[in-house]
Order: structure tokens, then sequence, then C-alpha cells
């Protein structure tokens, strides 16, 4: 088990260690480099008509960027400056990035955690029932949901939920922008945490959406599939009371493929949160990785891809050990 | 929304103009209606004005600032030498009480007025002035964006201090816009380590009417009243900043931002074109807002397409008035703007004294634009019903920012219409970043993009001949040295009426030779609360909202 473990955060290593450098040397063969959005007199993209950089102000900016080295050198440098965990400083607004990133991951994390137990708390009992009842009402029903919810884009399902719920026209229960209300500081610490749920639960049903319909459909087809298998024919046979055969036998074994997707599905909720994050004006990670994209913020960016890559890997790290954990049967020792 | 102006011309995809208005009028076709101007209302003092931010500043110094939104918060807190009065256009003194121009026009002093301090109670002085300027010429400090405006700048001197002296370089109608509209930084906090990274880039301090009190990370900025703002005490500014507290909410997504508005989140904003004309024209909102277009003097910018000179196929003018004739700029008024956008008529907007009166905007008319091509050589291939000169057929590629349904949809209209005539335009989007690289590298056939609104705008960075080779604006490549002397002319010449007169000879000439296929004028769209008064368009900025006040017993926030 320890060999197993210490063998697997070698390997994690490594391959952050891939991951940054392919995401470094494409991100730096990007056309278009932080010098010309110097330039650039706002974040739309404006060009001032005397926007041009004279050769001086050129040489003085690449070598403050180190543009003027090969980029192999300058992924050398950054992997230095990486190894003590510094992240270096924004081209976009010169504060430590590593600051910009502690500002957001929080809030990055906090919704995709939850979005994620919210999935799982819906998605488990609807999957689980519509298995049990195939081809029942509850088993259609949860079917065409779940065809739903797949199809409707984020943003389709986003602006509903803002329009009948939060802007006033029809509904006015939750508040449509932001993650706190004006008064926030003033609130008690049971207002706060009221006043942070309430903001919550619009973009908190957008974050799960997907990631439900996915655990939805996956735990159906697990839990059929294990009620097929030789050990419940062998349950029942024995004379268990079905109950007992779905619960000890059927629901713990269709578990084991859902542990998996589970780490697989913190990648995407890290990753495809620039809507919601702009619909719902979240200042979460997602946005603040898209905007230093259209900035060229190469340091800013790099963080961010190697925070998201660590984290996605620790999530397949931690689902892998759960596996051993809910099969005794497997054991990765051997291999 | 005070004196967010421009002292100088931007490029910007189309997309971006209605977020950069600017706020400055003439002629304002006033939807304002009466009731508006209501001037026996008392003003309360202790309302709050929120307004919208569509994204999170990056910083708050105001060198640094490379976008709209830190504009429209730091313009509160800093003052300028001199500011230009929104009614009459003229200059008059904010920080300076007075300035003088000497003979030669070389040399500017400005002379401060007594007793002028900083929020944290530090008095202003010269040495502020010249420090915020040997700032900007800083080549450490990140503004390249900045410093080659005041690469006429000489040298900064100060004489005492209450009294700066300018040195320039060169005589420039546009010098006092420049030396004057800087906002001016104290020493003692921004002077202090590296600019780039000081701690009051974050929390900025300046002498204007307002002070930061809070920056909540991409959720909201607000301000509160400078209780011992100088201007209290001078009569031309002792009636502005009416409101205890600005807010600024940063709403990400414009519907939302709308919504935010309808419930009275947000008090007022400036709409897209659809929600304008569609979502907001209502009567609901029609009871709780004023709502109204406005044109500007000095513009919003304009949309356009420039062809490129260098090419062979761009030569001749004739083709290129062709070109101009086969744009339905109507039907693309209609469809896509609601008719809300002014047919530009050249460089300069159509209300702008500068622009010549005479010219009218190009109508859509297919049969002059084939007799055009004909003259200019052209024939038509009946095999293809493609024009053709010496066996080449007229095909090119119109290039641009990616990442705006209205210019792809403008494409689109323009493509089928010159394929009715016998032309074949081929459409390339391009991520803003790729496609500057590639027109500064002045590899394109054709670009479509848009110049914003400038205050007094000089069109010398674009259209005169030395600026076609690198380090100007003139992309295209427009090169006419008639066109050359009447701008040189223009801007030593200090007169305006005389100036305008050059630059109405100069729009003949951009006319005639259609260098840019100018395509609408965008204008300012407002929408706001009832609850304010003195919200009436004014000549120079559009809406001056440094006027606006709650009037008594129309108060929404009461500041204890």
């Amino acid at each position: 088990m320890q060999t197993y473990i210490l063998k697997r955060i070698l390997l994690m290593l490594v391959t952050l260690w891939g991951i940054t450098f392919v995401s470094f040397v494409m991100l730096q063969l990007t056309p278009g480099s932080p010098l010309e959005m110097k330039l650039m007199q706002d974040k739309n993209g404006g060009l001032g008509d005397k926007s041009a950089l004279t050769p001086e102000t050129r040489a003085l900016l690449e070598a403050q960027y180190h543009l003027d080295k090969p980029i192999l050198v300058r992924y050398v440098l950054w992997l230095k400056d990486i190894a003590r965990l510094d992240f270096g400083e924004s081209f976009a607004d010169h504060r430590p990035v590593i600051e910009k990133i502690y500002e957001r991951l929080p809030v990055s994390l906090i919704f995709g955690l939850t979005s994620i137990v919210v999935s799982l708390l819906i998605g488990l009992p609807l999957g689980l029932l519509s298995g049990a009842f195939q081809n029942s009402f509850i088993d259609r029903f949860t079917a065409i949901a779940v065809v739903a919810m797949y199809s409707m884009p984020v943003y389709v399902i986003g602006i509903l939920l803002l329009t009948f719920f939060g802007g006033g026209d029809f509904f006015n229960w939750f508040p449509i922008y932001g993650i706190q209300s004006d008064d926030y500081a003033n609130l008690s610490m049971m207002g706060k945490i009221l006043d942070r749920v309430h903001h919550f639960i619009l973009p908190c049903i957008c974050y799960s959406i997907g990631s439900l319909a996915f655990i939805t459909q996956q735990q159906r087809a697990s839990i059929l599939e294990a009620l097929h298998q030789d050990y419940i024919r062998t349950a029942r046979a024995k004379g268990l009371p079905e109950l007992s055969v779905f619960i000890k036998h059927a629901f713990r074994n269709s578990l084991i493929p859902i542990i998996t997707i589970i780490g697989a599905l913190i990648p995407s909720i890290l990753g495809g949160a620039v809507i919601i994050e702009t619909m719902f004006s979240i200042p979460g990670l997602g946005l603040l990785a898209w905007e230093s994209l259209l900035q060229r913020d190469y340091p800013t960016i790099m963080a961010n891809f190697t925070i998201s890559a660590f984290l996605s890997l620790l999530g397949i790290f931690v689902s892998d050990l759960l596996y051993m954990i809910v099969d005794p049967r497997i054991d990765f020792e051997g291999r | 929304m005070r004196n967010f102006y421009r002292s100088f011309f931007i490029l910007i995809s189309i997309s971006s103009l209605s977020f950069i208005s600017c706020n400055r009028s003439n002629n304002s076709t006033s939807d304002a209606t009466s009731e508006m101007s209501a001037t026996n209302l008392q003003p309360v003092k202790n309302d709050w004005m929120v307004s919208w931010l569509a994204a999170n500043p990056t910083t708050l110094n105001p060198i640094l600032k490379t976008d709209a939104y830190a504009s429209a918060v730091v313009d509160w807190l800093f003052d300028s030498l001199i500011r230009f009065d929104p009614k009459t256009a003229q200059p008059e003194g904010r920080l300076a009480e007075s300035w003088e121009v000497s003979k030669d026009g070389l040399t500017y002093d400005f002379t401060l007025r007594p007793g002028i301090t900083f929020h944290d109670g530090h008095p202003l002085t010269t040495e502020d002035v010249k420090f915020t300027f040997d700032t900007i010429k800083n080549p450490k400090v990140d503004a390249a964006h900045l410093q080659n405006y005041f690469a006429s700048l000489k040298s900064v001197e100060v004489l005492s201090p209450l009294k700066v002296r300018f040195h320039l370089k060169e005589i420039y109608y546009r010098n006092l816009i420049m030396l004057g509209l800087v906002d001016i930084m104290p020493k003692h906090i921004y002077g202090v380590g590296d600019f780039n990274k000081n701690a009051a880039n974050r929390k900025p301090i300046g002498s204007g009417p307002y002070v930061f009190k809070s920056w909540d990370n991409g959720q909201s900025v607000e301000l509160v009243r400078n209780k011992n703002y100088f201007g209290n005490q001078v009569e031309k500014l002792k009636n502005l900043y009416n409101f205890e507290r600005l807010v600024f909410r940063i709403i990400t997504e414009p519907s939302v931002a709308l919504m935010a508005l309808k419930k009275g989140d947000i008090d007022a904003m400036e709409p897209t074109t659809r929600q304008y004309y569609s979502e907001l024209a209502t009567p609901e909102v029609e009871k709780k807002f004023y709502r109204f277009r406005y044109d500007t003097a000095d513009g919003n910018g304009h949309g356009f397409i420039g062809w490129n000179l260098r090419l062979p196929l761009f030569q001749s003018k004739e083709v290129r008035q062709a070109l101009a004739y086969a744009m339905p700029r109507e039907e693309i008024n209609k469809k896509i703007y609601f008719n809300s956008r002014t047919l530009a008529v050249g460089t300069f907007p159509k209300v702008s004294p500068k622009s010549e009166p005479s010219l009218q905007p190009i109508p859509y008319d297919s049969a002059k634009a084939k007799a055009l091509l004909e003259k200019a050589g052209w024939k038509i291939n009946p095999a293809t019903g493609i024009f053709e000169k010496d066996g080449k057929k007229f095909s090119f590629e119109l290039l641009f920012g990616a990442g705006n349904s209205d210019s792809e949809r403008v494409a689109l209209i323009y493509q089928q219409a010159l394929k009715q005539i016998g032309i074949e335009m081929n459409i390339r989007t391009l991520e803003w970043t790729v496609f500057v690289k590639q027109m500064q590298a002045f590899k394109f056939d054709a670009l479509m993009m848009g110049w914003g609104g400038a205050l007094d705008m000089d069109p010398y960075q674009i259209w005169h001949s030395s600026q076609a080779n690198g380090e100007g604006s003139n992309f295209i490549g427009f090169k006419n040295p008639e066109a050359d002397k009447l701008m040189e002319q223009a801007r030593v010449t200090l007169d305006p009426n005389k100036r305008n007169k050059l630059y109405h000879q100069f729009s003949k000439i951009l006319a005639e030779e259609a260098p840019y296929l100018f395509l609408f004028e965008v204008p300012s769209l407002f929408v706001g609360s009832k609850r304010f008064q003195g919200i009436l368009p004014v000549p120079l900025m559009g809406l001056d909202s440094a006027a606006w006040f709650t009037p008594k017993g129309m108060e929404k926030y009461k500041e204890q």
C-alpha cells in the first residue's frame, strides 16, 4: 500500500511536469504576446492611434518578461520559480500571481465541491431508483430529465433561472449577481452563511446540472449491470430478502464505477466554469484564467494550468484510493 | 461617467464600441423631456448613485489603467489641471487657477489653486505635477500605451510650489488637452518603491471629489464624498458631486445588468442597441427610467472597412468608390441596429464642426458600383458572373476580430451584396490579438473595425503618410500629399475656426478618395433612474453625471 502510494505520487509529479511543459510551450507559441497587450488601451482590445512600441521600450519589456530568451530557457526559469512555489508576478497588474489565485480559488472550489456533492445526493438515488424499477414511470421520467439536462447548454439554463427566479419579472427570490450582499460585512455569522447560500443556489444549479445528469445515468447503468451478475442470483437463491440483495450486494458493487467518475469530474468542473462565472458575476478561477488568456498574462495562465492540473491529478488519485476502500478485491500492490 | 472622455483615438473591434461610449454630445436628438431640466428642485446630498461595470478593473492607478472600467472609477478620485466646461466646451481651471501659453506656443505655465490637499491631507504642489508627468515618460513604468502621446513633452520645470512650466518640442493645438487632462498623483504615495507594484494601485489616493472606500474584488467598488474637496469653494464646481456615495457594481453579463437595473440595483447604464430598442422599450421602463439616444460632436467612434492600398487591387479610386456604393448600409442599419445608427460620412462625426457640412453619406447603388468598376477596366466574365481584369478575378478577403455577431452579420450582408454585382469576398475572423498583429504587419486585403471617439480629434495618426510605415496607425497605407499638407497645417493652427476649415478640405479629399468604406457612427444610448434630476445631454460630454442630483424626498439610499 505505502509503496503504491509513493509510486503514484512520483508518477503524479512526472505527469504534472509533462502537463506544465506542454502547456508552457503551447502558450508561448500562441500568436500575440504580452508586448502587444501592453499597447491595448482597454480590456476590449482597444488600440491607441499612437500605440507603437519604440525599439528601446520593446527591448526593455522583452528583458523584463524574459521574452528575449529561447522558450526552453524561459521554461527552466519558470520551473525554478515553481520549485520554490513562486508563481511569479502577473504581467497584467504586477501583483503576485499567487495572491490573485488565492483570492479566487476558494470560490471556485466551493462551487465545484458543492456541485459534486449535490449531484451525488440527487443523482445516486435517482439512478438507483430508475435502475431498480426499470421501464417504470420513474425510469422514463429520469431518462427524459437526463436528456434534457445533457442537451440544454448551461447558459440557456442560467438565463432561464435568472429570468424566472431572480429577474423580478416573475419571481424575485434570488440575487442575480455576485456571491454576497452589500451589507455582508455587517451580518452575524449565521446571517453571513445564509446570505452566501442565498447567492449560491442559482449558480450551483448550473454548476451541478451536467454532472448530475452524468452521475444519474452512470448509476442507473451500473446498478443494472450489477443486478444481472451471478452473485445477485446466488443471493436471491439463498433466500435473502430483496431489499438486502439490493442494498448489500447490488448497490455496493454498483458504486465502484461511480467513484472513478467523481475523480474525473473535478477537471471538468474547474475548466467549464467560465460561462457560469460570467453569467452570475462570480469572481472565480475560470474567469481569471479566461481574462489572463486574453491578456497573454503568461504567469497567471501557467499558475492556473498548474493548479488545475494538480487538483485534477489529486482527484484521480483520491478516487483510486477510494476504489480500494470500496472493493477489497482491488489491490494495486502487484502492479 | 463624469469626465470619462478620451483624449485620443482608440482603435477597437466594432463589438466593443457600444461599451466604450464616452458621453460627449452635441445636437442631442433630445428624446429627453422637459421634466428633466427642472431647476427649482432642491438637491439632497445624502443619496447614492449606483453604476454598472462590465468587468473587474485591472488596477485603479490612473497611469497604469488600460480599461474603461478603471477610468469610470478613477475619474472621480483624481483631478486634472484643467477641465472642459461640458456646456461650452471651453477649457477652465480645475487644479490650476490659471495658465499661460508663451508666444512661440512652446511653453505652458500653470498656476495651481492654493490650499488643495490630497485625500490623506498632504498638500498638492507642483512637485506632484512634475512627478506625474515624469512617471508617464519613465520607460520602466508600465504605460507603453501612453508614452508616445507625451513624446513632444520635453520637460516639466517646477518654478514654485504653485507654479509649473511645461517645455514642449512642437506647436500643436492639442497640447493643452495633453497636459491639462492628466490626473495628478501624489508623489509621496506613488513615488515610493516600485510604481508598478505600489499598494495604492488598489487603494488609490487622489485629490478628487470622491475618496476611495473599498474594492471588493470582482464584486463592487465604493467611493464616498470628499468632505474637504477644494471644489466646494470653487464657483463652477461647487454645485456638482451631489451624491454621498458612489457604488460601482461589477456584473459581467450585460443581460443580468439589465435585470439589475429593472430591479433597481443599478441606477443608470449604457445599454446595448438591442436592449435599448427591445427590452427597454416598454411602458413599465418608461415609468421609472429616462431613456435616450444622442449623437456627440467628438463621437463615440465609427466602424469602417479599410482597403489595403499597398495592393494593386485597391489602387484605383473608382474601385474603392464602387465598393462603397455596393454596401447596403441602410438595410444593415434597419436589420441589425434598429435604425439607430448614423451613416458615417467620413473620419469626423457628421455633427462635428470639423466635418465638411455638404458631405452626404454614400447611398447603396449597385448600378453605379458596376459602372465605376467598368470605368476602371473591369469586365464581367459571363461564365462565372465575376468581374475580371487581365485574367484575374475580383476577389479579396475581409478580415476582422472574432467574437461579435453584429460584425459577422454586417460582413455576410456585404458579401451577398458584392456577389450580386460580381465581386467575390471571403470572410475571415481572428482572435483580436492575432488580428492586431496581422494588421500591424499589413497582412490583409481589407479589414473591418472601428475607431473610438476622441476629444478634439486629430486625424494625423490615422491618415498622414508618415504614419503608414509601422509606428503610426495608417495601417491601410493612405498617402496623399495634399491631405498631408492640410493635416500638418491644422496641427499648428491654434484658431479652431481656421483649423476646421482645413479639416473641411481634408474631409472632401477623403470622401473623394474613399480609402475607407465608412460604416456607421455609434450613438450614445442611455437609461437612468427618474430619481435623478439634471440629466440632460450637454454639448461636450453628453451626460455630465457630476451635475446629477436627487431632489428632496426622492432619495433612495440615506447615508447616516
